[in-house]
């Protein structure tokens, strides 16, 4: 019980750092299942989860840009440049994912998601990050969506992270 | 172990093509009370702190990578290491004898037909998992190495395999069984998912080939059990020019078939899984028997070969205050029948049932409370099989003494309650099935069984036992331990 009280104690909320000056985002999450002939959209709640994050660092961001359009585009170079004529002037943050499925593991079933984050404005050099995260889904009919959704909480950070990062290359 | 190393160097190495993974699960659990860190004997009263360590590697290389959006050819090679000790944790120590490769296989999809993966090497599949019990009912081809086809086509999911099992069968008597099986699931909605299955396996009964399946005539069944086939057969054949009887050749034909119901997604309701399976095992190869310097084999397929294995069970995830507080429920029932036994109690002659209840209550987003109660009963249909007391009786004939009895103590039913508490890291956030987690527990159990753990207590009633005996229900401990997929 001491130590339980101890350690309650200790425990505080971590408040994200905000900036009432942080500029605006446009942010593009895309979703590829390499295994599968289907075109897939990144689920919502994977992009709220990334909105939020830049949200509490205090981004207004913005998802007006179509997501499956700039998938359709056959290279990295020719979507990151369509998001950031699309994105009018604000940061483009490009979220470019792809979820793999591999063997069920004592009961659960891992997935791999590939993300290339990249921050980018007009008239900058962009800024790249290529991660790959492992995520284990409780079930057999969970899909490359769900296996993103697992995978979201950790990108969000990444993506605040980078954009922070960028901002601060920029000044 | 240079399997081991290529793989460390692979993981160590890992790049687009290479994609490594693993489980890992490890504990200290002292036990105060003469037992080996487990709560009680098995997962019937849940996994929680009554499984020991366990690592698996696991490896996926892509000699051809798929292309989003394509239907072009892909191929991958799979591996996976995989054992239960970690050095300091258990008496193997993490010595690698206790791994093995247990998987590997090649997977190559939009070959000759679209959308179907062809797998060849270990076939293994699972449907889906009893996560409170670590069990997995509705799995096909556990055993199997040969080669399978598998259609994802919109909501059906098919696979059709066949292959070989001799080896995990009968080891270094390898004798060919073959086998074939299918499974399929249905997705019926967001909502509802539909899955069954099957696989049945022969063995090639070859003649002449000492590791086909045969039967020894003229030995009774309680002869055998009790190892006196030599010895009773030398009673009524005393002279030795009287040799044991040959074996006969005999079938032996082992399977398996499960059903899968899913269904949830809805508000609180997160997922219910229903498994159903009924599996025939595989008869027992031959067992030495020996008496006044005579060993033979004694052959027991016929002996063997009745014995059935029917599991229902049933988990459900309730998310109640969602990121707060989770329930998982789960229930399993057994019957084990052996329809050649009706003299001696055995693992083959049983039933059991089980319910437990795990409550998991965030009390941050990376700190839980969790608790849970666990009740279990297991009755024997062939007699006691069970002492509950320190100086109860050993080999006895209902219930009464008797040297030459095939019972064992005194009940026919072990009930056993389990009852943990404790505080659960969860780095990447709350959830009963979040990992990794890291655990702080204390576990308590009570059985109507004398000492019901594996320990290493005395228990002969012998005046000459110098460590005398023990009598304990309740079985009290603490643990330390950490369990990730990564």
């Amino acid at each position: 019980m001491v130590l339980i009280a101890w350690m309650m104690a200790c425990m505080h909320a971590v408040q994200p750092t905000t900036s009432a000056q942080a500029p605006a985002v446009a942010m593009v999450m895309t979703l590829a299942a390499p295994e599968d002939a289907e075109t897939l959209a990144a689920p919502e709640s994977a992009k709220r989860a990334v909105q939020q994050a830049l949200t509490a660092a205090g981004h207004s961001v913005s998802q007006e840009i179509d997501a499956g359009a700039i998938q359709a585009l056959g290279t990295a170079s020719a979507q990151l440049a369509s998001a950031i004529d699309a994105a009018a002037g604000s940061t483009v943050v490009l979220i470019s994912t792809s979820a793999r499925p591999r063997g069920e593991l004592a009961g659960r079933y891992p997935w791999e998601i590939s993300v290339r984050l990249t921050v980018a404005q007009a008239g900058s050099e962009p800024m790249r990050q290529d991660l790959n995260l492992p995520v284990s889904l409780s079930h057999i009919h969970q899909g490359p969506q769900d296996a993103l959704d697992a995978a979201a909480p950790r990108i969000a950070r990444r993506a605040r992270l980078a954009v922070s990062r960028y901002h601060r290359g920029q000044q | 172990m240079s399997a081991l190393l290529a793989l460390a160097l692979l993981g160590a190495d890992a790049e687009a093509g290479t994609r490594v993974g693993g489980y890992v699960r490890v504990m200290a659990r002292p036990d105060l009370q003469g037992g080996e860190g487990r709560l009680g004997y098995w997962n019937l009263t849940g996994r929680l702190m009554n499984e020991g360590p366990y690592a698996a590697l696991d490896v996926d290389f892509d000699v051809l990578e798929p292309e989003a959006d394509t239907l072009s050819p892909w191929t991958t090679v799979h591996m996976r290491i995989e054992g239960g000790s970690v050095g300091g944790a258990d008496p193997g120590n993490g010595s690698l004898d206790n791994f093995r490769l247990s998987q590997l296989y090649v997977t190559a999809g939009n070959v000759l037909l679209d959308e179907v993966t062809w797998k060849v090497g270990t076939l293994r599949e699972s449907m889906g998992d009893l996560g409170l019990y670590d069990m997995r009912l509705a799995t096909t081809f556990e055993n199997t190495v040969g080669m399978s086809a598998r259609l994802q086509d919109g909501p059906i999911d098919w696979i059709v395999g066949l292959g070989d099992q001799g080896y995990t069968t009968r080891s270094e008597r390898y004798n060919p069984v073959l086998t074939a099986g299918t499974t399929a699931r249905l997705r019926i909605g967001d909502h509802l998912q539909l899955g069954g299955g099957g696989q049945w396996a022969w063995e090639a009964s070859v003649e002449g080939h000492t590791g086909a399946p045969y039967q020894t005539p003229s030995v009774s069944y309680e002869n055998w059990l009790r190892g006196e086939a030599v010895q009773s057969y030398r009673a009524d054949n005393p002279i030795q020019a009287d040799r044991f009887p040959d074996p006969e050749r005999a079938d032996a034909q082992s399977g398996h078939v499960f059903g899968y119901l899913g269904f949830g997604g809805w508000s609180g309701l997160k997922w219910n899984s229903t498994f159903v399976r009924w599996e025939k095992r595989h008869p027992e190869g031959p067992k030495q028997d020996s008496w006044a310097g005579e060993t033979v084999d004694v052959h027991v397929t016929n002996f063997t070969d009745e014995r059935t294995v029917l599991t229902v069970g049933n988990e459900t995830l309730i998310d109640a205050i969602p990121g707060r507080l989770e329930f998982a429920l789960g229930t399993l029932y057994g019957l084990h029948k052996d329809g050649d036994n009706s003299i001696m109690p055995s693992e083959h002659d049983r039933w059991y049932a089980s319910a437990v209840l795990r409550a998991q209550v965030a009390l941050t987003p990376t700190l839980a409370w969790l608790t849970e109660s666990a009740i279990a009963q297991e009755v024997s249909t062939n007699g006691h099989f069970i002492r509950e007391h320190e100086d109860s009786i050993f080999a006895n004939t209902e219930g009464v003494a008797d040297s030459r009895g095939l019972e064992f103590g005194d009940a026919d039913t072990r009930t056993t309650w389990q009852g943990k508490a404790g505080l659960v890291f969860n780095p990447l956030g709350p959830g009963i099935y979040s990992r990794p987690s890291l655990r702080l527990l204390y576990g308590i159990q009570h059985s109507n069984e004398n000492n019901a753990f594996s320990n290493q207590f005395v228990t002969t009633l012998d005046q000459y036992n110098a460590f005398g005996t023990v009598e304990q229900h309740w079985h009290h401990m603490v643990a330390l331990e950490a369990e990730a997929w990564f």
